[in-house]
């Protein structure tokens, strides 16, 4: 019988079948929980940064004297709760939560937030990893929703890794929870596979809508948006003004280059990296461009949460061979001893 | 491996794929359902975001992710006037790099100024523009913060407290490879443009007869006004003091020190009682400011 000559629904039906069939395997193959640690330890140390680099500014962002203050607070979430239609009222409401809503006194702000930081460090080092991401999850929303206006892109995304983290076996490996367990193997697992591969499509999500919204702009049809996040004043930290002495036509390569690299990396991200012969070179592009608008515009900390989010696509076993890498340096370094000019200096 | 093998029960996988599902939508609508500057967000996204709303906001996920798009733009900063109640004036530039110690706080602090252009409403037909109710609740809260933390003290050490706030949003231009090479930086003052947003009682509440609108005010009437207002009685008050420290303790903005270490001549009192705007323009657009020097 021809493939014609079938009955639509005995089509159907097998279409449906092979669809469920890759569905199921893409999401609910057992995997290897290393990548998901590594991710775990890169995130937890993003949140040290960003967290332990204000913290002399906290009154700023939480408690009485915030930026926001208090009753600011409740008058934003008084918003859209006079709009007649009841989708309306849900839809422009503010439904940011947080426990600095509650907490004011200083003593106790500064408290809650010392177990935030606490929780932090167990999360990155992977003690009672479960409970510490749930707490890491609430407590870094809590900061953005009472900061309120403070956040900026890389909040968004350490929102995402959090949210996902919290769903899955995060401590099973590379951590201390690992080293305490009796049991000496690393057991695949579904569950790490589902926040993997919510991680992997996120990403390609972010990557496709970055790049697509760029199409709307005429600074990227005409190849000077590259050259325009150069001078930002605001934001750039290596100055490279001198390229302008160079001639119009030098500005205009570097940035017309950056645009197509900027643009082809970011709108084919989110189908080429599932090719396995593209995903090195992809990776590579994604370590080229954050470490560029690091180094240019001081973004750092966001360029190292979206590698962190790219970890995701790297396989456990290369993320194994590097921790091997390291404690063989490790071992070697404890056999060996300090070397001796080190330990005069001392 | 097949579907029968995976060792994850029928109904689990069921859960948990209607939660992947109902996940992804909800970040569908949320990347589909924000307008862009001539491309309006299609109508069932926007529909469709409404009531997933509250479960985006809770979790942080209805960002849009659109990094610098549709294009990378000027940055701006907020400059505010403190008048304290014995008269004297302070300005606050937010944010300047100097006053913090790591990235991370300068950059949340950059978050704090840039985040009122979101909510500046688009304007009117008579081209007036003010910002909508969240950018209003914001900016008396910021009021309220500055008048707070930044003090000032008495003779006798008792702090004096603020009379009034105003507050500036300055917007920031982008340099061209062509005014590089003129001569002009960064700091001068023909790269900003003023917009006034409003004077302020410590409480928040707005007091200038523009209010809810905010005033396009040339960068040149700004800086006239700082000088005439702000910076020239003290040093006539003070005729044996430096001008520049008097001028330092006022913590004026950087383009208005960039612009009196350019031309200290406007230092002097006397400049005041010329048409000192005007005097500033034709200093902006000098040899060193370069084409379209002027604001």
């Amino acid at each position: 019988m021809t493939a014609l000559s079938r009955p639509p629904a005995l089509w159907f039906s097998r279409q449906w079948a092979a669809l469920s069939d890759g569905w199921n395997r893409f999401w609910f193959t057992p995997a290897d929980p290393t990548t998901l640690g590594a991710i775990r330890i890169g995130t937890g140390l993003m949140l040290l940064y960003i967290h332990l680099g204000a913290i002399a500014d906290l009154s700023h962002f939480v408690g009485p004297e915030a930026w926001i203050d208090p009753a600011a607070v409740g008058q934003l979430k008084t918003i859209g709760q006079d709009a007649p239609d009841a989708l309306d009222r849900v839809a422009r409401g503010w439904w940011g939560q947080s426990l600095w809503f509650y907490v004011q006194q200083p003593a106790l702000l500064w408290l809650t937030y010392g177990l935030f930081l606490t929780a932090v460090l167990c999360f990155t080092v992977g003690l009672f990893s479960r409970a510490a991401a749930v707490v890491v999850w609430a407590g870094h929303l809590s900061y953005i929703h009472r900061g309120f206006i403070t956040w900026d892109g890389m909040d968004s995304i350490l929102a995402m890794l959090t949210l996902y983290l919290m769903c899955g076996p995060t401590g099973a490996t590379l951590s201390l929870d690992r080293l305490r367990s009796r049991s000496r193997q690393t057991e695949r697992s579904w569950a790490a596979n589902v926040v993997i591969r919510m991680i992997q499509v996120h990403m390609c999500v972010i990557y496709l809508c970055a790049g697509l919204s760029k199409l709307q702009g005429a600074r990227w049809w005409d190849g000077t948006a590259v050259w325009m996040t150069m001078v930002l004043p605001e934001y750039v930290v290596v100055d490279l003004s001198w390229l302008a002495y160079g001639g119009d036509w030098l500005c205009h390569l570097v940035s017309n280059v950056g645009v197509v690299v900027t643009l082809g990396f970011e709108i084919s991200f989110a189908y080429l990296i599932w090719n396995r012969t593209m995903r090195p070179l992809l990776l590579f592009l994604a370590v080229l461009l954050h470490a560029g608008i690091g180094l240019v515009m001081g973004l750092g900390a966001f360029g190292a949460v979206m590698l962190i989010g790219c970890l995701a696509f790297v396989a456990p076993e290369s993320i194994r061979a590097v921790v091997e890498l390291f404690s063989q340096g490790l071992g070697r370094l404890r056999r060996n001893g300090v070397p001796t000019q080190v330990r005069r200096a001392a | 491996m097949t579907t029968e093998s995976l060792p994850v029960a029928p109904r689990t996988r069921r859960a948990v794929t209607l939660i992947i599902l109902l996940h992804f939508f909800a970040i569908l609508t949320a990347v589909t359902s924000a307008s862009g500057p001539g491309f309006p967000a299609p109508v069932l996204a926007v529909l469709a975001n409404k009531p997933l709303r509250p479960y985006l906001e809770l979790t942080f996920l209805g960002s849009a992710y659109r990094f610098f798009a549709p294009n990378p733009g000027a940055t701006n900063v907020l400059w505010f006037r403190v008048q304290y109640l014995d008269g004297t004036v302070r300005w606050l530039e937010l944010p300047r790099r100097q006053d913090f110690g790591t990235r991370t706080a300068y950059q949340r602090h950059l978050s704090v100024a840039m985040i009122l252009n979101q909510y500046l409403a688009p304007p009117d037909e008579a081209g007036r523009q003010q910002l909508n109710e969240i950018g209003q609740i914001c900016l008396a809260s910021y009021v309220r913060h500055v008048a707070r933390t930044i003090p000032r003290s008495g003779a006798d050490g008792r702090p004096i407290a603020v009379r009034s706030v105003g507050v500036y949003d300055a917007f920031h231009a982008l340099l061209t490879p062509e005014q590089i090479r003129a001569g002009r930086v960064p700091a001068d003052l023909q790269n900003y443009k003023a917009l006034f947003l409003g004077a302020f009682k410590p409480d928040g509440t707005r007091t200038d007869p523009f209010r809810p609108g905010t005033q396009d005010k040339p960068i040149s009437y700004v800086a006239a006004g700082i000088l005439a207002v702000d910076l020239y009685p003290l040093v006539k008050r003070q005729p044996a003091a430096d001008p520049r420290q008097l001028a330092d303790d006022l913590a004026l903005p950087e383009p208005i020190r960039h612009l009196l270490s350019r031309y200290p001549e406007l230092l002097d009192p006397q400049a005041a009682d010329r048409d000192l705007q005007g005097r500033i323009e034709v200093l902006m657009s000098g040899p060193t400011a370069g084409p379209g020097g002027k604001t």
